[in-house]
């Protein structure tokens, strides 16, 4: 997780393995991780940018954006 | 000489055409730093109470900070303030650019513009030496015209700032912009620039930055430098700037939407930063020594009319775009660009141009009234009465006096949908549900505006309906936001580009030699909040609590779409974050700061 949502999930300031069963969604890995999907910025599933309902490939790197703060 | 700094407070007064030098206090670099720190000390000592903002007493007061101009990424922010006329209280604002590093670079920390000239006339500081030249060809001329028209005359190395139309026909929000496009938007630094008669400031700077610790300096600045490009964040947004997150804010129902009345635009997307990256910009824009351009030049379309502008930023979009019901970026450009290019704040434009619509879809004013029909989502309308404000015509000269003074005169009803606070149109985030932003905007030391706590994911993270650390949230984000208004620099390496922000303290021992930590850096910032609050104290009679009421819509009006559909905070709540936030800044139950907490901010100077 990247920015000032790490405050909030302070478990996922370090890169952390998220395990599920099936075909599971980024909203869903998102949820398992504890973390709302509505909430983040926007979601990277190996350097390029997906929907929550994407569903990623074994083994993908996700990185959880923060929404921007305001200039 | 006080390393870092350049050593210098230069005061230009207009009415005898003279200028005076003075060192820079020391004093003040260990207190509040400089930037916005400077201004709110000298506004306290020069401004006095009782007086005309557009009077020749008023004072304009420029200053870079410490870091403006370094060898360190997004440090070209100037920061500028003066009794506010679009308030009547304490005023500042600040702009991107490369004037920060100019004005430090002609040796001056502060700037200080007193008295009126009888003659319009364009400042031209070279190294430090003033000089004054006729403005009369060009006063009525647009912020684009006439700085080009000095561009050409000076040449291109000098550093530009100018007025438009809506400052010489006395708008209460017009703005100073600077390199095509940068503004100083809030409260009213352009109308208090007009009413010294003064069109331009010219500054060409050629002296050295003396600095503790070049070698070292160079060092940090390069590891900051790939820190930044680094992230994540940075990569994804900068191509497209802050429009990045209209989005994430739509989904949140925070995007204001036809003056405040929803938080969310149908087709939003239409908004959004790829769309304007593949409608609008034509290139990146970015400020002096930043590896985040995040300005975008392109330009604005409304019905075959092309209109170049940089931008339009997220709080443009918001405030010319969906408040006035328009989901098309070209469109919401050219009203950027038409309100840059009349010199108008777009955020207060934009709310006082939503008002007049609402009015309008009411009954309350009357297509003759207005000039003509002024439905939201009508692009022409929009822009009709946007150069209707910035000329002082027809019913756009009051609306150039602000919504709070418009809706006074219109009245029926009409003060119940005039979105401010203070007297200062809020900015682009819906907050009558979110507790945090709330707050951040009733406690502002400016009025209805968010660039001093952005809380809205705080609310969202932690709960809208939980008023649990709400404030202290605010009180902290109000610390470090405005820190690095005092500083000179950009928070978009900490707050989009997800740089540590305790980072920035460890840049103060190789520029000025003396060590800092983190926690003295945010004393300082309470300083100078505290300072600012006090000159509202100072020159607003029976100031406290009653000011810093949100608008009726938010305190009485449901939200009307998505999850907050249907609520909005209580009486009890507003009342219940203000007790928390007063209690934990050491201020009373009327929101003044008690003598024990200005004496324990060596601000004994306040207490009478």
């Amino acid at each position: 997780m990247e920015g000032h949502l790490r405050q909030y999930f302070p478990h996922l300031a370090a890169p952390t393995v998220v395990s599920l069963d099936g075909a599971p969604t980024v909203a869903e890995i998102l949820q398992a991780a504890g973390v709302p999907p509505e909430l983040p910025n926007a979601v990277l599933c190996n350097k390029l940018r997906v929907e929550t309902s994407f569903v990623p490939p074994d083994g993908a790197e996700l990185v959880v954006l923060s929404p921007l703060a305001g200039g | 000489m006080i390393k870092g700094y350049a050593g210098k407070v230069l005061r230009i007064n207009l009415t005898n055409r003279r200028s005076q030098v003075s060192p820079t206090p020391e004093s003040w670099v260990k207190e509040y730093l400089g930037g916005r720190g400077f201004i709110a000390r000298a506004f306290w000592d020069e401004i006095k109470p009782g007086i005309d903002p557009l009077g020749p007493e008023n004072k304009l007061m420029m200053a870079p900070g410490p870091y403006s101009g370094q060898f360190l990424s997004s440090t070209g922010k100037l920061h500028m303030g003066c009794l506010s006329p679009a308030t009547g209280g304490y005023g500042d604002s600040n702009m991107g650019g490369h004037m920060s590093l100019e004005l430090k670079q002609a040796g001056i920390d502060l700037l200080i513009l007193e008295g009126a000239a009888d003659q319009p006339v364009t400042i031209t500081i070279d190294d430090g030496n003033v000089a004054f030249r006729d403005a009369s060809a060009y006063w009525e001329a647009n912020t684009f015209d006439s700085e080009r028209h000095l561009k050409e005359e000076l040449g291109e190395e000098w550093q530009i700032m100018v007025i438009g139309p809506g400052a010489i026909h006395g708008v209460v929000y017009a703005c100073i912009q600077h390199d095509f496009g940068r503004q100083a938007g809030r409260t009213g630094v352009g109308t208090v620039m007009a009413s010294k008669k003064i069109k331009a400031v010219a500054v060409r700077g050629t002296k050295d930055i003396n600095l503790a610790d070049p070698k070292t300096m160079l060092a940090e600045g390069e590891k900051f430098m790939s820190l930044v490009m680094g992230q994540p964040g940075f990569r994804e947004w900068q191509p497209y700037g802050t429009p990045e997150v209209v989005p994430w804010a739509s989904k949140q129902n925070v995007m204001p939407t036809r003056n405040f009345q929803c938080g969310q635009i149908e087709g939003f997307t239409g908004l959004d930063g790829p769309t304007m990256k593949a409608k609008v910009t034509q290139i990146d824009k970015g400020c002096t020594s930043c590896a985040i351009p995040c300005g975008k030049w392109g330009n604005g379309v409304l019905n075959g009319k092309v209109k170049p502008q940089e931008g339009p930023e997220y709080e443009s979009v918001a405030l010319v775009g969906s408040n006035l019901g328009l989901n098309n970026i070209q469109e919401v450009a050219y009203m950027n660009g038409l309100c840059d290019e009349l010199g108008l704040d777009s955020i207060s434009a934009g709310s006082c141009v939503a008002w007049a619509m609402e009015c309008y879809e009411k009954g309350i004013l009357s297509a003759d009234e207005l000039g003509r029909p002024m439905n939201f989502g009508d692009g022409e309308a929009a822009a009709f009465m946007f150069e209707q404000i910035g000329y002082g015509r027809g019913f756009g000269k009051l609306l150039g006096q602000g919504v709070r003074a418009a809706a006074a005169k219109v009245g029926k009803g009409s003060e119940k949908f005039a979105m401010h606070i203070k007297g200062l149109e809020i900015s682009g985030y819906e907050a009558r549900y979110a507790p945090a932003m709330m707050l951040s905007y009733m406690t502002c030391d400016l009025g209805g505006h968010h660039n001093r706590s952005w809380a809205v994911t705080h609310d969202v993270a932690t709960g809208r309906e939980n008023m649990d650390g709400k404030a202290e949230k605010v009180v902290w984000l109000q610390h470090v936001r405005p820190l690095f208004d005092a500083l000179g620099c950009c928070r978009f390496p900490w707050v989009e580009a997800a740089v540590p922000v305790e980072t920035y303290a460890s840049f103060m021992e190789p520029i000025t030699g003396n060590k800092w930590t983190w926690d003295e850096m945010l004393k300082a910032s309470e300083r100078i909040w505290n300072l600012t609050r006090m000159i509202w104290v100072r020159h607003m009679p029976g100031f406290g609590r009653a000011a810093d009421q949100p608008p009726y819509r938010w305190a009485e009006e449901n939200h009307t779409d998505g999850n907050p559909n249907g609520k909005h905070l209580s009486h009890e709540q507003i009342e219940d974050l203000l007790n928390r936030y007063y209690a934990l800044r050491g201020w009373t139950e009327n929101g003044i700061p008690t003598p024990e907490t200005l004496q324990s901010l060596g601000l004994e100077f306040c207490v009478k």
